[in-house]
């Protein structure tokens, strides 16, 4: 499997693309069910109003199912203001899940629902 | 600093023309504004904004002052890339283990 990398945009934004070998509703759960994210990611479920800052925390801001999840991200030990990470899932022909992240210190604008653009490129 | 009220700084095209114009040296105001479409107040308004995140100094030369780039400025910016860069992969790589032992 060829090595993970993060690519930062103009605007600032961390963003990761690979391919994850499970479909896109297995991948989803580990985005989303509490243990199975404290397990990948090391950050705790709740509302970023936590005073203890010794994990992240990520509350689930938006969701829709099998395709997309967006975070607030607060990492006490940063010192930062909330930031947003975007999840955008994709199946992949032939099996597997396209998998994209981006890490913005700005929640990004609403996409419209009837947009000609697939929300891939919409992320960026 | 915070890297957001920095990143906030920076998202506006003008601000960052000023920014960018100051990185090639120091300018008073009136140096600074004859890059510029713009007006006096505005050239303030966006010198204030960058001081305020720490992106720019100003020195005071005689009847003028100068503006110029705080070296040290975007180093919270840069920081924070740096450690998410960083993070995002390893955490990818844990969701890869995660996703081999959870049942279908």
């Amino acid at each position: 499997m060829s090595r993970i990398e993060a690519e930062v945009s103009e605007a600032g934004d961390v963003t990761v693309e690979c391919w994850l070998d499970a479909s896109p509703e297995k991948v989803w759960r580990a985005l989303t069910v509490p243990e199975l994210v404290t397990n990948w990611l090391g950050a705790q479920a709740g509302s970023g109003k936590e005073k203890d800052g010794s994990v992240p925390v990520y509350e689930i801001v938006e969701a829709e199912p099998f395709s997309h999840v967006r975070y607030r991200w607060r990492d006490h030990d940063a010192n930062e203001a909330d930031s947003f990470v975007t999840f955008e899932l994709l199946p992949r022909q032939g099996g597997g899940t396209s998998f994209r992240l981006v890490h913005a210190r700005q929640r990004p604008a609403i996409q419209p629902a009837n947009g000609n653009s697939p929300p891939l490129a919409l992320a960026a | 600093m915070d890297s957001t009220e920095i990143f906030r700084a920076l998202a506006d095209p003008t601000r960052r023309a000023v920014f960018e114009s100051l990185a090639a040296g120091e300018k008073n105001a009136t140096e600074l504004r004859s890059g510029f479409a713009i007006s006096q107040p505005a050239v303030s308004q966006h010198i204030a904004v960058l001081r305020h995140a720490g992106l720019i100094r100003e020195r005071r030369a005689g009847r003028h002052i100068n503006y110029s780039v705080d070296p040290d400025g975007l180093r919270p910016l840069f920081d924070w890339i740096t450690r998410y860069k960083a993070f995002w992969p390893a955490r990818i790589e844990k969701l890869q283990d995660l996703l081999k032992e959870m049942d279908q």
